[in-house]
């Protein structure tokens, strides 16, 4: 899979982990959402030795544990916890971006790695938080229309959405790219599978 | 020798024109999300899996097994080219591989991967065929407690190996099991966790919880930090490997091999530790030290060996024990229950032609892309250049439709979305996704041998750990927790003496 590179490893200063402490929280309310509903789950007679409830007692148990130790750690800084990471993974390639770099290789040469290109500028000229928006906008009407609107519908606003919110620089490429696309999915699934997509109207 | 013949029969049926299409498909879609970053088989095979309902199983098997070997054919050409590891076992090709592109010596570098990928998935998929046999063997003396405990060895393993910290890790697969015990309990039909929503009871797919963490999640993720592109490096040089390149690649590619294979045989494996131990050891070994760090072709040709031995080496305890390793091979598993098959020893028996001919094709997979990734290797590079907007906008489009066409209902997109955000979450808080995959898919078959086994026992625990084998795998399971922060703490109080 694909590697994010969310943390910087080099700061030094010990800063509060955000995103770890939403997760111990979360994994607090799952924890004990898998307990309360183990209590209420009842064996019926005849199951055995271990009913279906204990497996979810010890892993209700493991939730609450990981989400107390997860919490502290994330209380205390993520670089603390960095001492303990695995030590038989090496660190992730970093991206030096921007300008380029000259060093000296192997046989003596200087060698001199151009720059990445300039990315062409994105049709919406927008903040990540609202790209993110945009995004779940595109997600959120596709499943609220495909049913009505029909597939092809449905699908073209989604690549248009996601591709504006990734920085399409133009608005018609990825209009007629998306309906093109969606066409193609549509027939393939009918013709070629014949498994049923909604059409325009619905059924 | 019978296994021999079994293997012919599975050559015979798996060069029916047919199967060597499904596994042209397998092989070059997994080349072409391997190189693309955003996607991997993981998630594709995922995508893919509503298409059992359509086709035998013997030929989607076979497509997604060359999903499988493609994706690592297909990683090693993204890392080299832009220093981007298409996959978590790629990252050391990124090491050499990207500064050879970067001086030039790309070609070079594509041509020793694709190579030792080659050798070491013939020569490892020769041991699988070997290897098999002779696990099926001792597998099938293993009562429920054994393979209880070989579950809770893979479960620590894969929490420890394939998070950067063993406690990130271990809330990965928590949340992964967790997410395996909604709907009916199949042994008493009792309803767990389904919080009164009726679509739960049927327990929340495999499809969606894979598609929501890695397509969903990612996407999320990548447009809330922005872009991180490298640059596309234009493959210069010769095509093929000069004979001094040669000479210093051969022998990291058998070295890899012998790393990489025993290592993702064991039902602990992961690609990763072996594609590292490689590295380390091609370092140490190699005559021209002062090149590793700026381009050693050693250093591309052992781990890239290394890399694919040990995806084939996941096949052994995945096809002769029904234990996944890794986040592909638990969505293979997953494939296979769908068929109502269950990997394992009586497999071998019951289903006798259909693992052979997949074992068969695991071999002409290796050849057909050996043919993909060394003429072809341009048009692969070439998908580089496909601009982020719309590969990330068509992989949504692939994301959902995957989903929606598990059971056609707009509900299913909502659950995606929710556990779309879980993945950003967790990619954000540094918790790796490919152990609540594991933990998903396996959890379930792990609390049916939990069950069993203390039925056998009339709710004795001590079945667990009443034969040497299990208290040795109980042991191991505990160290693969506890050793690596204490290794951590002491190597890193080490070096900060030292300085």
């Amino acid at each position: 899979m694909t590697v994010s590179h969310t943390s910087e490893r080099t700061a030094a200063a010990p800063r509060r982990d955000l995103p770890s402490l939403v997760l111990s929280a979360l994994l607090l309310v799952m924890g004990i959402t898998v307990l309360v509903d183990a209590a209420g789950v009842e064996a019926p007679p005849g199951a055995g030795a271990v009913g279906p409830a204990a497996f979810m007692w010890a892993i209700g148990g493991a939730l609450v544990v990981l989400a107390l130790v997860l919490g502290m750690v994330a209380l205390r800084g993520r670089p603390d916890e960095e001492l303990a990471a695995n030590p038989l993974l090496p660190p992730p390639p970093h991206h030096e971006q921007g300008a380029d770099t000259t060093y000296e290789s192997a046989t003596g040469d200087l060698v001199t790695e151009p720059a990445p290109a300039a990315e062409p500028r994105p049709f919406l000229r927008i903040r990540p938080a609202a790209r993110v928006a945009l995004l779940m906008a595109g997600l959120l009407v596709h499943a609220a229309i495909i049913s009505t609107a029909g597939y092809i519908v449905a699908a073209a606003v989604l690549f248009l959405c996601s591709s504006l919110a990734f920085g399409a620089p133009r608005l018609l490429p990825p209009v007629l790219i998306g309906t093109v696309l969606s066409v193609i999915i549509f027939y393939g699934f009918v013709l070629g599978l014949g498994l049923g997509l909604p059409y325009l109207g619905g059924g | 020798m019978g296994g021999f013949e079994d293997l012919l029969a599975g050559f015979a049926a798996a060069l029916t024109p047919a199967n060597l299409l499904f596994a042209l498909i397998g092989v070059t879609l997994g080349t072409a999300v391997g190189v693309l970053p955003g996607i991997g088989p993981a998630l594709t095979v995922a995508l893919l899996l509503p298409l059992t309902f359509k086709l035998e199983a013997s030929s989607s098997l076979i497509m997604f097994a060359g999903i499988y070997y493609g994706g690592m054919y297909g990683g090693s050409t993204t890392s080299i080219m832009l220093n981007t590891p298409g996959e978590s076992s790629s990252i050391i090709a990124a090491l050499e591989g990207n500064k050879m592109a970067r001086q030039g010596r790309g070609a070079a570098a594509l041509a020793t991967a694709a190579l030792g990928s080659f050798v070491a998935g013939t020569l490892a998929t020769l041991g699988l065929t070997f290897v098999a046999p002779f696990m099926v063997d001792v597998a099938l003396s293993f009562g429920p407690p054994e393979y209880f405990a070989l579950m809770v060895l893979a479960f620590t393993t894969v929490a420890a190996v394939l998070g950067r910290s063993v406690l990130r890790g271990l809330v990965g697969l928590a949340i992964g099991l967790a997410l395996g015990l909604v709907g009916i309990d199949v042994q008493t039909g009792q309803a767990r966790l389904s919080l009164g929503v009726p679509q739960l009871l049927d327990g929340i797919d495999v499809v969606i919880v894979v598609v929501g963490l890695f397509a969903v999640g990612e996407a999320l993720v990548v447009l809330g930090q922005g872009l991180d592109r490298g640059t596309v490096m234009p493959v210069k040089g010769a095509r093929w490997l000069s004979k001094a390149d040669f000479r210093r690649s051969w022998k990291p590619w058998l070295r890899g091999t012998a790393l990489g294979f025993p290592i993702g045989a064991l039902p602990a494996g992961g690609a990763e530790i072996p594609t590292f131990l490689s590295y380390a050891t091609e370092k140490r070994l190699t005559k021209h030290p002062e090149e590793f760090g700026n381009g050693a072709i050693e250093g591309v040709a052992g781990p890239e060996a290394a890399n694919n031995a040990a995806a084939a080496g996941v096949l052994v305890p995945l096809l002769t024990l029904g234990l996944p390793t890794s986040a592909t091979a638990a969505v293979i598993l997953a494939a296979f229950q769908s068929y109502g098959l269950r990997p394992g020893p009586l497999l071998f028996t019951s289903d006798s032609a259909l693992v052979w001919t997949l074992i068969a094709s695991l071999y002409i997979g290796n050849v057909l892309l050996l043919v993909l990734n060394l003429p072809l290797i341009g048009i692969w590079v070439r998908l580089l250049l496909i601009p982020p907007h719309y590969l990330y906008a068509g992989i949504l489009v692939f994301a959902t439709l995957g989903t929606y066409a598990v059971s056609g209902s707009a509900v299913d997109l909502f659950i995606l979305y929710a556990v779309g955000l879980l993945g950003a979450l967790l990619r954000l808080a540094d918790v790796p996704v490919a152990p609540a995959v594991v933990g998903l898919i396996l959890g379930p078959i792990a609390e049916q041998q939990l069950r069993r086994s203390l039925s056998i026992s009339q709710g004795d625990v001590g079945i667990l750990v009443s034969s040497p084998l299990t208290i040795g795998l109980f042991t191991l399971a505990v160290a693969a927790v506890v050793v690596p922060p204490v290794l951590g703490a002491v190597l890193s109080r080490r070096s900060r003496t030292t300085v």
